[in-house]
Protein backbone atom coordinates (compact mmCIF):
# COMPACT_ATOMS: atom_id res chain seq x y z
CA UNK A 1 0.00 0.00 0.00
CA UNK A 2 2.96 2.05 1.05
CA UNK A 3 4.72 1.85 -2.25
CA UNK A 4 1.65 2.32 -4.38
CA UNK A 5 0.84 5.81 -2.41
CA UNK A 6 4.45 6.68 -3.18
CA UNK A 7 4.45 6.08 -7.15
CA UNK A 8 0.81 8.22 -7.01
CA UNK A 9 2.52 10.76 -5.70
CA UNK A 10 5.53 10.61 -7.92
CA UNK A 11 3.30 10.29 -10.74
CA UNK A 12 0.94 12.91 -9.77
CA UNK A 13 3.96 15.25 -9.43
CA UNK A 14 5.52 15.11 -12.96
CA UNK A 15 2.25 15.09 -14.64
CA UNK A 16 1.89 18.38 -12.49
CA UNK A 17 4.59 19.77 -14.67
CA UNK A 18 2.15 19.66 -17.96
CA UNK A 19 0.56 22.68 -18.78
CA UNK A 20 -2.29 23.43 -20.73
CA UNK A 21 -1.48 25.31 -23.64
CA UNK A 22 -3.45 28.14 -24.80
CA UNK A 23 -6.15 28.19 -27.29
CA UNK A 24 -4.25 30.34 -30.49
CA UNK A 25 -6.93 31.78 -32.00
CA UNK A 26 -8.13 30.81 -35.09
CA UNK A 27 -6.34 32.68 -38.43
CA UNK A 28 -8.27 35.43 -40.25
CA UNK A 29 -9.30 34.06 -43.67
CA UNK A 30 -11.30 35.75 -45.82
CA UNK A 31 -13.54 33.97 -48.72
CA UNK A 32 -12.52 35.02 -51.78
CA UNK A 33 -14.54 37.73 -53.08
CA UNK A 34 -16.38 35.61 -56.10
CA UNK A 35 -15.93 31.69 -56.29
CA UNK A 36 -15.61 30.16 -59.66
CA UNK A 37 -15.87 26.99 -60.72
CA UNK A 38 -12.42 25.33 -61.67
CA UNK A 39 -13.44 24.54 -64.99
CA UNK A 40 -15.46 27.73 -65.09
CA UNK A 41 -19.16 26.06 -66.06
CA UNK A 42 -20.51 27.88 -63.39
CA UNK A 43 -20.10 31.05 -61.31
CA UNK A 44 -21.28 31.01 -58.16
CA UNK A 45 -21.27 33.99 -55.75
CA UNK A 46 -23.31 35.09 -52.49
CA UNK A 47 -23.66 30.83 -52.09
CA UNK A 48 -26.74 30.78 -54.76
CA UNK A 49 -26.26 28.58 -57.87
CA UNK A 50 -26.30 30.39 -60.72
CA UNK A 51 -27.66 28.98 -64.28
CA UNK A 52 -27.18 25.33 -64.65
CA UNK A 53 -30.55 24.89 -67.18
CA UNK A 54 -28.23 22.04 -68.93
CA UNK A 55 -28.34 19.89 -65.71
CA UNK A 56 -32.23 20.24 -65.85
CA UNK A 57 -32.82 19.75 -68.57
CA UNK A 58 -30.81 16.39 -68.65
CA UNK A 59 -32.54 15.15 -65.44
CA UNK A 60 -35.56 15.57 -67.00
CA UNK A 61 -34.53 13.99 -70.17
CA UNK A 62 -33.44 10.81 -68.63
CA UNK A 63 -37.08 10.54 -66.57
CA UNK A 64 -39.39 10.96 -70.27
CA UNK A 65 -36.26 8.50 -71.90
CA UNK A 66 -36.32 6.37 -69.20
CA UNK A 67 -39.97 5.84 -69.03
CA UNK A 68 -40.30 5.43 -73.12
CA UNK A 69 -37.08 2.92 -72.64
CA UNK A 70 -39.13 0.87 -70.34
CA UNK A 71 -42.41 1.06 -71.63
CA UNK A 72 -40.92 -0.14 -74.99
CA UNK A 73 -38.82 -2.73 -73.14
CA UNK A 74 -42.50 -4.33 -71.48
CA UNK A 75 -44.01 -3.81 -75.06
CA UNK A 76 -41.43 -6.06 -77.10
CA UNK A 77 -41.93 -8.51 -74.27
CA UNK A 78 -45.38 -8.69 -74.07
CA UNK A 79 -46.77 -12.33 -74.10
CA UNK A 80 -48.34 -11.69 -77.28
CA UNK A 81 -45.44 -10.53 -79.15
CA UNK A 82 -44.07 -14.13 -78.30
CA UNK A 83 -47.32 -16.23 -79.07
CA UNK B 1 -52.06 25.54 -59.16
CA UNK B 2 -54.25 25.47 -56.05
CA UNK B 3 -52.46 23.31 -53.40
CA UNK B 4 -55.33 20.68 -53.43
CA UNK B 5 -54.78 20.12 -57.08
CA UNK B 6 -52.52 17.64 -57.07
CA UNK B 7 -54.68 15.55 -53.46
CA UNK B 8 -57.53 15.37 -55.27
CA UNK B 9 -55.06 13.98 -58.69
CA UNK B 10 -53.75 11.61 -56.08
CA UNK B 11 -56.89 10.86 -54.65
CA UNK B 12 -58.32 9.33 -58.33
CA UNK B 13 -55.25 7.51 -59.16
CA UNK B 14 -55.16 5.36 -55.77
CA UNK B 15 -59.07 5.12 -56.66
CA UNK B 16 -58.18 3.62 -60.05
CA UNK B 17 -55.66 1.40 -58.80
CA UNK B 18 -58.15 0.09 -55.69
CA UNK B 19 -61.02 -0.46 -58.18
CA UNK B 20 -58.22 -2.77 -60.46
CA UNK B 21 -57.47 -4.59 -57.65
CA UNK B 22 -60.91 -4.98 -56.41
CA UNK B 23 -63.00 -5.15 -59.74
CA UNK B 24 -62.01 -8.26 -61.94
CA UNK B 25 -64.11 -6.70 -64.81
CA UNK B 26 -62.36 -3.27 -65.35
CA UNK B 27 -58.31 -5.51 -65.51
CA UNK B 28 -58.51 -4.92 -68.70
CA UNK B 29 -58.58 -1.01 -69.80
CA UNK B 30 -57.78 0.77 -66.55
CA UNK B 31 -54.23 0.30 -67.10
CA UNK B 32 -55.03 2.28 -70.25
CA UNK B 33 -56.69 5.14 -68.29
CA UNK B 34 -53.82 4.92 -65.80
CA UNK B 35 -51.31 5.35 -68.72
CA UNK B 36 -53.38 8.28 -70.32
CA UNK B 37 -53.52 10.02 -67.42
CA UNK B 38 -49.95 9.75 -66.40
CA UNK B 39 -49.31 11.20 -70.03
CA UNK B 40 -51.43 14.13 -69.39
CA UNK B 41 -50.09 14.99 -65.70
CA UNK B 42 -46.17 14.56 -66.97
CA UNK B 43 -46.61 17.20 -69.95
CA UNK B 44 -48.54 19.48 -66.95
CA UNK B 45 -45.71 18.52 -64.87
CA UNK B 46 -42.82 19.34 -67.51
CA UNK B 47 -44.72 23.20 -67.28
CA UNK B 48 -45.37 23.13 -63.27
CA UNK B 49 -41.93 22.17 -62.55
CA UNK B 50 -39.76 23.72 -65.49
CA UNK B 51 -41.83 27.24 -65.28
CA UNK B 52 -44.12 27.61 -62.69
CA UNK B 53 -42.66 26.45 -59.85
CA UNK B 54 -40.24 29.34 -58.26
CA UNK B 55 -36.38 28.97 -57.99
CA UNK B 56 -35.45 27.59 -55.00
CA UNK B 57 -33.22 29.68 -52.02
CA UNK B 58 -30.04 28.59 -52.85
CA UNK B 59 -30.09 26.14 -55.22
CA UNK B 60 -32.06 28.40 -58.20
CA UNK B 61 -33.40 26.64 -60.81
CA UNK B 62 -31.14 23.78 -59.99
CA UNK B 63 -33.74 22.67 -57.78
CA UNK B 64 -36.37 21.87 -59.98
CA UNK B 65 -34.50 18.70 -60.67
CA UNK B 66 -35.84 17.39 -57.60
CA UNK B 67 -39.62 17.55 -58.72
CA UNK B 68 -38.78 14.31 -60.71
CA UNK B 69 -35.39 12.82 -58.67
CA UNK B 70 -37.98 12.71 -55.30
CA UNK B 71 -40.94 11.08 -56.79
CA UNK B 72 -38.11 8.69 -58.73
CA UNK B 73 -37.19 6.96 -55.13
CA UNK B 74 -40.71 7.15 -53.75
CA UNK B 75 -42.11 5.46 -56.63
CA UNK B 76 -38.46 2.69 -55.56
CA UNK B 77 -38.80 2.63 -52.10
CA UNK B 78 -42.64 1.87 -52.78
CA UNK B 79 -42.26 -0.94 -55.32
CA UNK B 80 -39.76 -2.72 -52.81
CA UNK B 81 -42.43 -2.00 -49.55
CA UNK B 82 -45.10 -4.17 -52.37
CA UNK B 83 -42.51 -6.39 -53.08
CA UNK B 84 -41.36 -7.48 -49.54
CA UNK B 85 -45.39 -7.32 -48.52
CA UNK B 86 -46.04 -10.33 -51.48
CA UNK B 87 -42.81 -12.34 -50.75
CA UNK B 88 -43.97 -12.64 -47.11
CA UNK B 89 -47.69 -13.65 -48.13
CA UNK B 90 -46.11 -15.76 -50.65
CA UNK B 91 -44.31 -17.38 -47.77
CA UNK B 92 -47.89 -17.15 -45.46
CA UNK B 93 -49.35 -19.06 -48.31
CA UNK B 94 -48.35 -20.14 -51.43
CA UNK B 95 -49.84 -18.06 -54.20
CA UNK B 96 -48.23 -17.78 -58.24
CA UNK B 97 -49.74 -14.66 -58.30
CA UNK B 98 -48.30 -12.84 -55.14
CA UNK B 99 -44.91 -13.87 -56.49
CA UNK B 100 -45.69 -12.36 -59.75
CA UNK B 101 -46.23 -9.01 -58.46
CA UNK B 102 -43.06 -9.47 -56.19
CA UNK B 103 -41.24 -9.82 -59.19
CA UNK B 104 -43.31 -7.55 -61.21
CA UNK B 105 -42.56 -4.62 -58.68
CA UNK B 106 -38.75 -5.34 -58.09
CA UNK B 107 -37.97 -4.74 -61.30
CA UNK B 108 -39.96 -2.12 -61.89
CA UNK B 109 -38.24 -0.68 -58.16
CA UNK B 110 -34.83 -1.38 -59.63
CA UNK B 111 -36.48 0.67 -62.70
CA UNK B 112 -37.58 3.77 -60.64
CA UNK B 113 -34.34 3.51 -58.08
CA UNK B 114 -31.83 3.59 -61.21
CA UNK B 115 -33.37 6.61 -63.00
CA UNK B 116 -33.59 8.27 -59.47
CA UNK B 117 -30.02 7.85 -58.74
CA UNK B 118 -28.84 8.96 -62.16
CA UNK B 119 -31.13 11.93 -61.47
CA UNK B 120 -29.66 12.64 -58.33
CA UNK B 121 -25.86 12.10 -59.89
CA UNK B 122 -26.89 15.14 -62.42
CA UNK B 123 -28.65 17.32 -59.42
CA UNK B 124 -25.54 16.78 -57.24
CA UNK B 125 -22.50 18.00 -60.36
CA UNK B 126 -23.72 21.75 -59.48
CA UNK B 127 -24.72 21.29 -55.92
CA UNK B 128 -22.03 19.32 -54.36
CA UNK B 129 -19.58 20.25 -57.34
CA UNK B 130 -19.31 16.21 -57.94
CA UNK B 131 -21.06 13.69 -59.73
CA UNK B 132 -20.46 11.13 -56.87
CA UNK B 133 -19.85 11.21 -53.49
CA UNK B 134 -19.29 8.12 -50.96
CA UNK B 135 -22.10 9.12 -49.05
CA UNK B 136 -23.86 7.41 -46.60
CA UNK B 137 -27.11 8.11 -48.43
CA UNK B 138 -25.51 7.29 -51.89
CA UNK B 139 -23.90 4.13 -50.92
CA UNK B 140 -26.95 2.76 -48.69
CA UNK B 141 -29.06 3.37 -51.94
CA UNK B 142 -26.52 1.84 -54.10
CA UNK B 143 -26.35 -1.15 -51.99
CA UNK B 144 -30.04 -1.60 -51.98
CA UNK B 145 -30.32 -1.12 -55.71
CA UNK B 146 -27.86 -3.94 -56.18
CA UNK B 147 -29.69 -6.55 -53.63
CA UNK B 148 -32.92 -6.40 -55.64
CA UNK B 149 -30.67 -6.51 -58.92
CA UNK B 150 -29.22 -9.75 -57.03
CA UNK B 151 -32.96 -11.11 -56.04
CA UNK B 152 -33.82 -10.75 -59.62
CA UNK B 153 -31.08 -12.54 -60.45
CA UNK B 154 -31.64 -15.35 -57.96
CA UNK B 155 -35.01 -15.60 -60.38
CA UNK B 156 -33.46 -16.50 -63.27
CA UNK B 157 -31.00 -18.91 -61.63
CA UNK B 158 -33.32 -21.51 -61.15
CA UNK B 159 -35.68 -22.85 -63.35
CA UNK B 160 -38.29 -25.34 -60.48
CA UNK B 161 -40.97 -22.40 -60.00
CA UNK B 162 -41.47 -23.40 -56.59
CA UNK B 163 -38.05 -23.32 -55.31
CA UNK B 164 -37.44 -19.77 -57.05
CA UNK B 165 -40.42 -18.26 -55.39
CA UNK B 166 -39.45 -19.62 -52.02
CA UNK B 167 -35.67 -17.93 -52.44
CA UNK B 168 -36.50 -15.28 -53.86
CA UNK B 169 -39.58 -14.19 -51.38
CA UNK B 170 -36.51 -14.82 -48.79
CA UNK B 171 -34.12 -12.95 -50.67
CA UNK B 172 -36.91 -10.16 -50.68
CA UNK B 173 -37.19 -9.80 -47.03
CA UNK B 174 -33.26 -9.86 -46.53
CA UNK B 175 -32.95 -6.90 -49.19
CA UNK B 176 -36.06 -5.16 -47.79
CA UNK B 177 -33.63 -4.34 -44.47
CA UNK B 178 -31.49 -2.06 -46.85
CA UNK B 179 -34.44 0.62 -46.99
CA UNK B 180 -34.99 2.19 -43.72
CA UNK B 181 -31.23 2.21 -43.71
CA UNK B 182 -31.55 4.36 -46.72
CA UNK B 183 -34.45 6.15 -45.53
CA UNK B 184 -32.51 6.84 -42.09
CA UNK B 185 -28.93 6.97 -43.14
CA UNK B 186 -29.10 10.95 -43.57
CA UNK B 187 -29.80 10.95 -39.80
CA UNK B 188 -27.68 8.34 -38.34
CA UNK B 189 -24.47 9.58 -39.98
CA UNK B 190 -23.23 12.91 -41.06
CA UNK B 191 -23.98 12.67 -44.77
CA UNK B 192 -23.77 15.07 -47.29
CA UNK B 193 -27.36 14.72 -48.47
CA UNK B 194 -29.59 16.73 -47.14
CA UNK B 195 -32.78 15.09 -44.57
CA UNK B 196 -36.08 14.79 -45.50
CA UNK B 197 -38.30 17.92 -46.35
CA UNK B 198 -41.89 18.63 -44.53
CA UNK B 199 -44.25 20.48 -46.14
CA UNK B 200 -43.94 22.94 -43.34
CA UNK B 201 -40.60 24.10 -44.28
CA UNK B 202 -40.78 23.98 -48.21
CA UNK B 203 -42.95 26.38 -49.76
CA UNK B 204 -46.42 25.94 -50.64
CA UNK B 205 -45.98 25.77 -54.63
CA UNK B 206 -42.62 23.83 -54.25
CA UNK B 207 -45.02 20.98 -52.30
CA UNK B 208 -47.72 21.04 -54.83
CA UNK B 209 -45.31 20.43 -57.88
CA UNK B 210 -43.50 17.73 -56.40
CA UNK B 211 -47.03 15.92 -54.87
CA UNK B 212 -48.00 16.49 -58.60
CA UNK B 213 -44.87 14.89 -59.61
CA UNK B 214 -45.17 11.85 -57.10
CA UNK B 215 -48.95 11.14 -58.37
CA UNK B 216 -47.69 11.53 -61.84
CA UNK B 217 -45.32 8.82 -61.48
CA UNK B 218 -47.41 6.40 -59.62
CA UNK B 219 -49.50 6.41 -62.53
CA UNK B 220 -46.68 4.99 -64.72
CA UNK B 221 -45.74 2.81 -61.28
CA UNK B 222 -48.76 1.19 -61.54
CA UNK B 223 -49.15 0.94 -65.10
CA UNK B 224 -45.42 -0.63 -64.81
CA UNK B 225 -46.31 -3.40 -62.50
CA UNK B 226 -49.93 -4.38 -64.73
CA UNK B 227 -47.77 -5.18 -67.95
CA UNK B 228 -44.60 -6.69 -65.87
CA UNK B 229 -47.73 -8.56 -64.00
CA UNK B 230 -48.91 -10.03 -66.73
CA UNK B 231 -45.21 -10.86 -68.42
CA UNK B 232 -44.48 -12.78 -65.15
CA UNK B 233 -48.07 -14.99 -65.14
CA UNK B 234 -47.67 -16.05 -68.51
CA UNK B 235 -44.02 -16.71 -67.80
CA UNK B 236 -45.41 -19.19 -64.86
CA UNK B 237 -48.11 -20.79 -67.17
CA UNK B 238 -45.52 -21.59 -69.09
CA UNK B 239 -43.35 -22.97 -66.75
CA UNK B 240 -45.92 -24.31 -64.91
CA UNK B 241 -48.25 -26.32 -67.34
CA UNK B 242 -47.08 -29.67 -67.86
CA UNK B 243 -46.28 -30.42 -71.25
CA UNK B 244 -48.87 -32.12 -73.67
CA UNK B 245 -48.66 -36.13 -73.95
CA UNK B 246 -47.77 -36.96 -77.30
CA UNK B 247 -48.96 -40.24 -78.90
CA UNK B 248 -46.31 -42.55 -80.70
CA UNK B 249 -46.17 -42.51 -83.70
CA UNK B 250 -47.28 -45.74 -85.78
CA UNK B 251 -45.21 -46.57 -88.56
CA UNK B 252 -45.88 -48.63 -91.38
Amino acid sequence: MKWFAAVLILSTASLADIVVPEPTPAPDVQPPPEMKHPEGIEKVPMGVIQGGWGYVYASYGVGIAGLLMYAASLFLRRPEAKS
Amino acid sequence: MPSWAPLVMLAVVVAMIVTHVAVPAVRGWMWKVSAGLGVVMLVALLYFGLFWAPPEAFMSDVGRILYVHVPHVWMCLLAFTLNVGCAVAYLMKKSWRTDAIAEASAEVGVYFGACGVLMGSIWARPTWGVWWDWDPRLISTTVMLLAYVGYLALRSFTDDPERRATWSAASAILSYVSLPIVWFSVRWWNSLHQVQSSPSTVDKPMTAVLRWGATTFLCFLFVFIVKRYELARARQSGALELPPVQAPQVTA
